[in-house]
């Protein structure tokens, strides 16, 4: 069972949220972020959700702890422990 | 349409009544736009910073003392101590409203008053009154003093020990921690001696078409309110940026060298929320968005209650020094509060000074024994108390860091992270390109507001400048583009005067529907960005007779250069591209005046003769 702290930024309004999630083999983007929008789907933006059901990286940024950006390249995604979706914000 | 000022002359303490033009608020409608058309007129060149000469321009516009979202806001321009170009400066609270209210558009102050005074407004009566009392007080017990003796309900805005010694980054605080921080107004209005200004009023606002007014103010109400961010900033405040910022690359760090660091969600907006966020501060008024924090630190060194740090301060007293206590964050934001002094010049210089003494350009010695490294709590707290008080390095730092570096030398200017003279603000251009353009031709000198990127570049688009795709913020062309009709429409907006967070959910034709209820006057979204433009291009004469040429409009070195690390690392914006695109949007000539086409255009035909003889 591998585990996976999730950090969901900016997709939801109001609500950061920080969530360790448990996998059952490896685990990819594409199916990292099926369940993510499963889970929380009716919180997330709509914008923030492609036609395909999975996040919209014209938006949406994943990446990893030191910040590189993660993609469907990356076929398991356990070895990372901790992965980030940020709509970024320049404000303030 | 109509808007009155009000003129006080301090040195010979003449107080009169005009009416502002109706062309002037019809095509500057106020605020920022007001105080160009005022200034650009009223200002001469040659004239002293500090001297009697420049004046003090504090204006509302047509939205303001109503219930219009975030319409608690004023602007403040005058010509800048910092940078000795224009400066206007915002802040929101109350004292908007309250001007509003007691029936003027703008106050101007002139002259100079040899013993300190305080201004005081209260609908028709207003008097110059004396602070001797109160001189060298900091501000919240110099508010205090002045609201006890006025005795009605009203809002003042103020400065502090730091503003009376003249400091270039001092600022005006208002309503419990408001800060119009930028640029220095605080020292111009110490230079005369004017310690605060109180305003009450319970005057009715014009409104033209109160039908149309109602119904266009709760649609837009209703915008703000449903918009995503505003429940973000809501619950987290601005320092939620601080917690994206080790995906965005956004927040400077290490003095702009570096872009990885574990310090940012120590120090952000949510650990606040989690941990002394007491309340939102309930002191703008009508505010959907309450993004202002209320906090309490019980114990300990940093004990204090008030207002909370904003995003711009995690980032200059937080990653640009490496300090990733909170606590001792949220005290530095209350001591500049207190002296009334630009957090983001501040801490921006103590990172200059923390780099200065690492490559042995400055001396423990220089900083008093000082032990000035990178995260010293102690240490940041000693030189910024020298900055406050202007003793020591402080003086020297208090006067910004391009003035430091020039001091200083030895290639030191390197790391000085300035345009004009103004100490980039917390957002990386390495990160969201479209900074660039927009820092190197503010006319502030370097600053986010004056083109509100951050509601635009990978967010929205502004379909009435033809921006009708959402850009990348990697992009490599559109920049300057976007730039132009981002400022434009920052400009309306702060000449409107609202909160630039409305960006977010109101575009230009949002805008032009509330002013057109206000006003009477018809106005499209594209009639507000070609308002923005106008008044931008003026402002950008009054620089021009300031000595601005294109060649000030430049980013530093610094960050032109990659960051060591991070989400950002080998990202650099495509400067020069960027620049020429901009200048063909803006329509300037080569030496970055406004090509007299373009003054015809928007009407500013009487700055032809200055700028081309």
């Amino acid at each position: 069972m591998a585990k996976l702290l999730v950090h969901i930024y900016g997709l939801i309004p109001g609500d950061f949220k920080d969530v360790e999630m448990e996998f059952e083999g490896s685990i990819s983007l594409e199916r990292l972020e099926l369940e993510i929008i499963d889970l929380y789907g009716q919180e997330i933006q709509p914008q923030y959700i492609n036609g395909e059901g999975l996040m919209n990286h014209k938006y949406v940024i994943s990446g990893d702890k030191l910040g590189k950006r993660v993609d469907y390249s990356n076929h398991d995604l356990s070895m990372l422990k901790e992965i980030w979706f940020i709509v970024p914000l320049a404000g303030g | 349409m109509e808007g009155r000022l009000l003129r006080v002359n301090l040195t010979d303490r003449k107080i009169t009544m005009e009416q502002i033009p109706e062309p002037y608020l019809r095509d500057y409608l106020g605020g920022s736009g007001l105080a160009a058309k005022y200034l650009y007129d009223e200002i001469p060149a040659g004239s002293e910073v500090l001297g009697e000469e420049n004046k003090l321009f504090f204006s509302i516009g047509p939205l303001n003392g109503s219930n219009f979202p975030t319409s608690g806001r004023y602007n403040v321009s005058c010509r800048s101590p910092l940078t000795g170009i224009w400066l206007d400066s915002s802040s929101s609270g109350k004292f908007g409203y309250y001007l509003g209210r007691a029936g003027y558009m703008a106050v101007i102050i002139e002259g100079k008053s040899d013993q300190p005074v305080y201004l005081y407004i209260n609908n028709d009566s207003v008097e110059i009154r004396d602070a001797s009392s109160i001189w060298g007080k900091k501000i919240s017990e110099s508010i205090q003093a002045i609201e006890q003796e006025c005795g009605v309900k009203g809002s003042t805005t103020a400065i502090g020990p730091s503003g009376e010694k003249l400091i270039p980054i001092a600022c005006l605080i208002n309503d419990g921690g408001r800060a119009a921080g930028r640029g220095g107004a605080g020292a111009v209005m110490g230079s005369k001696k004017l310690k605060a200004i109180f305003v009450s009023g319970d005057k009715d606002v014009s409104i033209a078409d109160k039908e149309s007014w109602r119904k266009v103010t709760r649609e837009l109400t209703g915008k703000v309110v449903d918009h995503e961010l505003t429940n973000t900033l809501k619950a987290y405040g601005t320092g939620v940026a601080m917690a994206m910022a080790p995906q965005s690359g956004d927040a400077p760090t290490k003095n702009w060298q570096i872009g990885d660091w574990e310090g940012y969600a120590k120090i952000s907006g949510i650990t606040m929320a989690n941990t002394i966020l007491r309340k939102h501060s309930p002191e703008c008024h009508v505010c959907p968005i309450q993004c202002a924090r209320y906090i309490e630190i019980e114990e300990g060194p940093y004990a204090m209650k008030g207002s909370g740090p904003e995003y711009e301060t995690l980032g200059s007293f937080g990653s640009m020094v490496l300090n990733d206590d909170l606590e001792s964050i949220a005290y530095m934001n209350l001591l500049c509060n207190e002296y009334g002094v630009d957090t983001i010049s501040s801490g921006s210089a103590i990172a200059f000074a923390m780099e200065a003494l690492e490559k042995g350009l400055l001396s423990k010695e220089d900083l008093g024994g000082i032990n000035l490294t990178w995260g010293n709590i102690e240490a940041i707290l000693a030189v910024l108390r020298l900055i406050l008080n202007k003793e020591g390095i402080g003086d020297l730092l208090g006067q910004g860091v391009k003035n430091a570096a020039q001091v200083i030398g030895k290639g030191s200017e390197d790391f000085a992270v300035h345009v004009k003279g103004m100490e980039l603000p917390m957002h990386d251009p390495r990160a969201f390109f479209g900074f660039g353009p927009t820092y190197a031709t503010s006319p502030r000198g370097a600053c986010h507001c004056h083109g509100y990127l951050g509601g635009i570049e990978g967010r929205n688009t502004i379909p009435e400048a033809g921006i009708n795709e959402i850009q990348d913020r990697h992009a490599l062309s559109g920049k300057g583009i976007l730039t132009k009709a981002v400022q434009d429409l920052s400009t309306a907006v702060h000449s409107s005067i609202i909160c630039v967070f409305t960006i977010y959910s109101l575009g230009a034709s949002d805008l032009a529907q509330a002013l057109s209820a206000a006003t009477g006057i018809s106005y499209t979204g594209e009639d507000v960005l070609k308002i923005g433009e106008r008044i931008f291009n003026l402002q950008r004469a009054f620089n021009n007779r300031f000595g601005i040429t294109s060649a000030d409009d430049v980013l530093p070195p610094r960050v032109l250069t990659s960051t060591i690390g991070g989400p950002i690392e080998g990202l650099v914006p495509n400067f020069k591209e960027q620049m020429e695109e901009y200048y063909q949007a803006r329509g300037w000539n080569a030496s970055g005046k406004p090509s007299q086409a373009k003054l015809e255009e928007l009407g500013l035909d009487f700055v032809i003769g200055e700028l081309y003889g």
